[in-house]
C-alpha cells in the first residue's frame, strides 16, 4: 500500500525533487477527490477559476483528499491572489494564480500567502493548523516554506518577465499554461499546446527554473504529454481534469460495448426458457 | 499513538523517578492525559524532536553554522510529506547516503525516539 501524502506535502516533493503528478479537478465532489485517489493519485489540484467550486465545496474536497492521503493545490480565480490565503488557511499545500504576467502580479501573490517578512498573509489557518502537526508559532515560523505558491505563465508578456516573476521573493515557482500561452503567443489566431512557439516557450521556462531552483510545473491535459514534460524536467505535472477522465473512460466504455455490434436481434422463442 | 504515549511514559519516567509509586502513577496518569489531550504539546514535541534529528544530522554531513541551521529546518519540514516518521526518516537517510555517511537506518530511528524524550522533557520543565 502507498503511503499517505499529506495535503501540505506538495512543498516536500518539490523541494526533494520528484515529479508529480497531480489530477486536475473541476467538479467540487468529494466522491470525485475519492475516486480520483483509489486511482492512484496522490496529488490534486482544484481549478476556482475554471471549475464549478464554491468555497464550501472547496473545504469538503480538501477534506476528502486529506483523508484519502492527497497532496492539494488550489488554482485561484483570474485577478484573485487574496483568495489564496483563504485557501492556505483552508489546509491547501499549493497555490496557483493565474495569468501572472507582471511582477506585480507575482509580488500580490507573495502578499498574499507569505507571512512577514516576506509578505503581509493574515493570520487564520484553521485546517492548515490541523494538517501542519504544528502549534501557532511553529506554524508561523515554516508556514512560508511550508506552502507553495506558484505563479501561472500563460501569455507572451509572462514569458518575457518569467526569471524576473519565478524570483520574485515568495515565489516558489512557476506553472506553464500552453492553451492561453498559444492564444497569446498566436495573437489569438489558435489554441495548440503543441505549437512550435509554445514548446520553444516552454523551454526557456524550464531552463530560468532549473537554474533558479525554483519549480517547474506545467498544465498537460493528456498522459503523453504528461510523459514527455516529465522527461524534459518538468516537476509538477497536471496529466488531465476529472471531466477529460470522465468522457475518456465513457467514450472507451461504449467502444468496447458497440465493439461486436448486434446485427440481428434474437427472437422471442430464442429467449425462452428450454 | 501508542508509541507516543509510551515515549511519554518513559519520559514521564525519567523525571519523577523516586517518587513514592502511587503518587508516580497519578502523575504520570495526570501527564498522558494531559499530552494525549493536548495536541499542541504533542506537536511542538514532535517538530522539536525534528530540529534535534537534523542539527544531529547535519553534524554527520559536516554542516555547521547557517548551513547546520538551514538543513535542520529542512529536515522538520520533510516531516509535512506524509503522515508518521518515513518522510523525516527517509530524508535523513537519503542524505546520508548520498554523502556516504556511514549511519545505519537502526541509528537514526533510534535517535528520532531519543530525541523525542529529550523534546518532552524540555517542554515540560519549560525550555
Amino acid at each position: 500500500m502507498s503511503k499517505l501524502a499529506s495535503p501540505l506535502g506538495l512543498a516536500a516533493r518539490m523541494r526533494a525533487g520528484d515529479t508529480i503528478f497531480t489530477a486536475w479537478c473541476t467538479l467540487p465532489h468529494p466522491l470525485i477527490v475519492e475516486s480520483l485517489a483509489r486511482a492512484g493519485f496522490n496529488a490534486v489540484t482544484f481549478d476556482f477559476q475554471h471549475g464549478a467550486f464554491t468555497f464550501d465545496g472547496l473545504v469538503n474536497c480538501i477534506s476528502a483528499a486529506a483523508a484519502n492521503g492527497m497532496m492539494v493545490s488550489v488554482k485561484m480565480a483570474y485577478g484573485d491572489p487574496a483568495f489564496a490565503s483563504r485557501v492556505l488557511d483552508a489546509g491547501a499545500g499549493g497555490v496557483i494564480l493565474p495569468s501572472v504576467n507582471i511582477v506585480a502580479d507575482a509580488r500580490a501573490l507573495a502578499l498574499a500567502t507569505k507571512f512577514p517578512p516576506i509578505g503581509t498573509r493574515c493570520w487564520g489557518p484553521q485546517t492548515a493548523l490541523y494538517y501542519a502537526r504544528l502549534d501557532r508559532n511553529g506554524y508561523l515560523h515554516y508556514a512560508n516554506d511550508l506552502t507553495v505558491s506558484l505563479a501561472m505563465i500563460e501569455s507572451a508578456e509572462g514569458c518575457e518577465q518569467v526569471e524576473r516573476i519565478m524570483t520574485t521573493p515568495g515565489i516558489d515557482g512557476v506553472l506553464v499554461g500552453p492553451y492561453d500561452l498559444s492564444i497569446s503567443l498566436s495573437r489569438g489566431r489558435y489554441v495548440n499546446p503543441n505549437a512550435p512557439a509554445v514548446v520553444a516557450a516552454l523551454e526557456k521556462v524550464l531552463v530560468l527554473a532549473l537554474r533558479h531552483g525554483k519549480v517547474a510545473g506545467i498544465f498537460a491535459n493528456s498522459p503523453e504529454l504528461a510523459r514527455d514534460h516529465a522527461r524534459r524536467g518538468y516537476r509538477f505535472i497536471a496529466v488531465g481534469t476529472d471531466l477529460g477522465f470522465l468522457r475518456a473512460a465513457a467514450r472507451a466504455a461504449l467502444d468496447d460495448a458497440n465493439a461486436e455490434p448486434v446485427t440481428q436481434a434474437p427472437s422471442l422463442r430464442d429467449l425462452q426458457p428450454v | 499513538m501508542q508509541s507516543v504515549l509510551r515515549d511519554m511514559r518513559s519520559a514521564a519516567i525519567h523525571t519523577v523517578h523516586g517518587a513514592a509509586m502511587t503518587t508516580f502513577d497519578k502523575r504520570e496518569e495526570g501527564f498522558e492525559k494531559k499530552f494525549a489531550h493536548d495536541e499542541e504539546l504533542r506537536f511542538k514535541a514532535t517538530a522539536r524532536r525534528n530540529k534535534m534529528l537534523g542539527h544531529w544530522a547535519a553534524g554527520k554531513l559536516g554542516l555547521t553554522g547557517a548551513d547546520a541551521d538551514a538543513y535542520a529546518k529542512a529536515v522538520v519540514l520533510a516531516d509535512f510529506e506524509e503522515a508518521g516518521d518515513e518522510d523525516v526518516i527517509g530524508k535523513v537517510r537519503k542524505d546520508f547516503d548520498a554523502k556516504g555517511v556511514g549511519v545505519s537506518e537502526q541509528e537514526i530511528r533510534r535517535q528520532l525516539e531519543s530525541f523525542f524524550l529529550k523534546a518532552v522533557e524540555e517542554l515540560k520543565t519549560g525550555r
